[in-house]
């Protein structure tokens, strides 16, 4: 995603009559979803401007839409509500067949400074990690909203992670910090598969980085997501950009660092602009973000 | 169905039980409560809603795209977003009909700026619809017909009216509509809000007091 612009008060009230009729710019959207829910200002021009665009909707004459309309739209949602109830006995299966796995244990105090750098939502002890099964529960739990989409090749490969993570070594409590950092953010990118209306991409590498695999998530809500396992690390003064391809163009989409546990997660991909066809990683020479220079290293293409 | 509006007092229609009867408790439930049926993957709700619906909600695609098939387009994308997103709905902020008219129209203007020619469309992605637009009078809402909100939005002054018209049944930017009239940005923006302070102020006289006169006359 790309980043949000930052409004003060007084520019959501300047922009507030467009936003409610729905005649601003993607980015002036944003930065007031961004501002309204952390501003201590009720903002009530929101809902007195907004009361009276709403009833504009229904000024047109009444017009009704061919029969055949609703029979396409029915047909629509019960093929993704029957996907969706695949996708959900899928998912309790894998839980099911996992059983109960063992919590890893803390064995140092909690020491101030790296506990303090985890975001507020993330545990802040290894014995708080919630278990595989219980992650995949979770993902569970938010899946059972109907999708069309597979979402095993994403389900194998945040099940690999989630037990690679959970093996990584707890030697320190900075470590067990990192891990439980990294955690929620594997989790959070699960959880954004699940998110109804996301677009994912399953990724796969070729040549030099023919064992990597992963995925990216771009949810209608919230950050966008690639996580992706199998890439060795970048050799000195080079670095993995990742990109995404729109109809006739590539577009730097973040650099991706592959952690110590073998796993490269970028959080917050820059998603702006056209539709996304395309999510691909390449090798570049640190600095130079323009375009692809080499061959894609890992790529997968969008559904249409 | 033709779209009426009062579409939750709508009585059921002559048909075989038991799917009569089921039709017919569609047909007495609120918005709210069957957006909280298609929460439950409720097939049966979405399509009453539907059925609710679909002539206000062609009516007002048609009126943005003036175009029949992206309509349909976009009727299809918006139903298929309360299906997957009406767990998002949270009764009290907005009614069940405003919820899902800010998507149709949210759905049609993205429609309206990806059919124009590339050097137009605005930068940035084209996001989902809000989901978040709050009903200011809930004790109005339902109250006015479509009459009386044409005589509401006569009643305020035209170049006001044609700013706000503008802005929501054309997708114009603040930039854009200064563009097409020729009025400074800075105009632009007070005729917007203020057509909307005056709109308010013509709903609320209409829904309570006695019938408005279009300006000018």
């Amino acid at each position: 995603m790309s980043a949000v612009r930052t409004l003060t008060c007084d520019q959501v009230r300047e922009l507030a009559p467009f936003y409610v009729l729905g005649a601003l710019e993607p980015g002036q959207v944003a930065a007031i979803r961004a501002h309204l829910p952390t501003c201590r200002d009720a903002h009530r021009e929101m809902a007195e401007l907004g009361g009276a665009a709403a009833y504009l909707a229904q000024l047109p004459a009444p017009l009704d839409p061919p029969d055949a309309l609703g029979q396409r739209i029915m047909a629509s949602v019960r093929a993704e509500l029957r996907a969706g109830q695949r996708d959900q006995a899928a998912v309790e299966r894998l839980v099911g067949s996992l059983g109960p796995q063992p919590r890893p244990v803390a064995t140092a105090a909690p020491a101030a400074s790296p506990v303090a750098a985890i975001p507020p939502s993330a545990p802040a002890a290894a014995t708080q990690l919630p278990t595989a099964p219980e992650q995949l529960a979770a993902l569970a739990a938010t899946s059972r909203r109907p999708r069309i989409r597979p979402i095993w090749p994403v389900l194998g490969v945040g099940l690999l992670l989630i037990l690679g993570l959970a093996g990584w070594g707890i030697s320190s409590q900075s470590t067990i910090a990192r891990q439980a950092a990294r955690d929620q953010t594997l989790r959070s990118a699960l959880l954004a598969v699940a998110q109804s209306g996301a677009t994912v991409v399953h990724l796969s590498g070729k040549g030099s980085a023919a064992g990597a695999s992963g995925f990216a998530v771009m949810p209608p809500d919230g950050p966008a997501y690639l996580v992706v396992t199998g890439l060795s690390t970048a050799p000195p003064g080079s670095a993995y950009e990742a990109w995404v391809g729109t109809a006739g163009a590539m577009r730097p989409a973040g650099q991706v660092t592959v952690g110590d546990d073998g796993v490269a997660i970028l959080t917050g991909m820059h998603t702006s602009g056209p539709a996304i066809r395309l999510v691909a990683i390449s090798l570049e020479r640190s600095g130079a973000t323009a375009g692809p220079s080499g061959s894609l290293l890992v790529s997968g293409q969008a559904s249409p | 169905m033709t779209g009426s509006q009062e579409p939750e007092r709508r009585a059921a229609g002559s048909v075989s039980e038991p799917q009569g009867a089921i039709a017919a408790q569609s047909a007495r439930a609120s918005d709210e409560d069957l957006l909280g049926r298609v929460a439950a993957a409720d097939p049966a709700a979405l399509e009453s809603l539907y059925e609710r619906y679909k002539g206000m909600a062609f009516a007002l695609a048609h009126r943005v795209t003036a175009d029949a098939v992206l309509a349909e387009d976009v009727l299809q994308e918006a139903f298929l977003s309360v299906w997957r997103n009406a767990a998002r709905f949270t009764p009290g902020k907005a009614s069940g009909r405003t919820w899902i008219m800010a998507i149709v129209h949210h759905r049609a203007i993205d429609a309206l700026r990806r059919k124009r020619p590339a050097g137009e469309l605005p930068e940035g992605e084209i996001l989902p619809p809000s989901l978040v637009v709050p009903d200011a009078w809930p004790e109005v809402a339902g109250r006015l017909d479509r009459e009386e909100i044409e005589r509401a939005l006569a009643s305020i002054p035209p170049d006001q009216r044609e700013a706000i018209e503008l802005a929501y049944f054309g997708g114009l930017t603040q930039t854009e509509i200064a563009t097409h009239t020729g009025a400074a940005l800075g105009t632009v923006k007070s005729r917007v809000r203020m057509g909307l302070q005056a709109l308010r102020a013509a709903l609320l006289a209409a829904a309570t007091g006695p019938p408005l006169r279009p300006a000018g006359s």
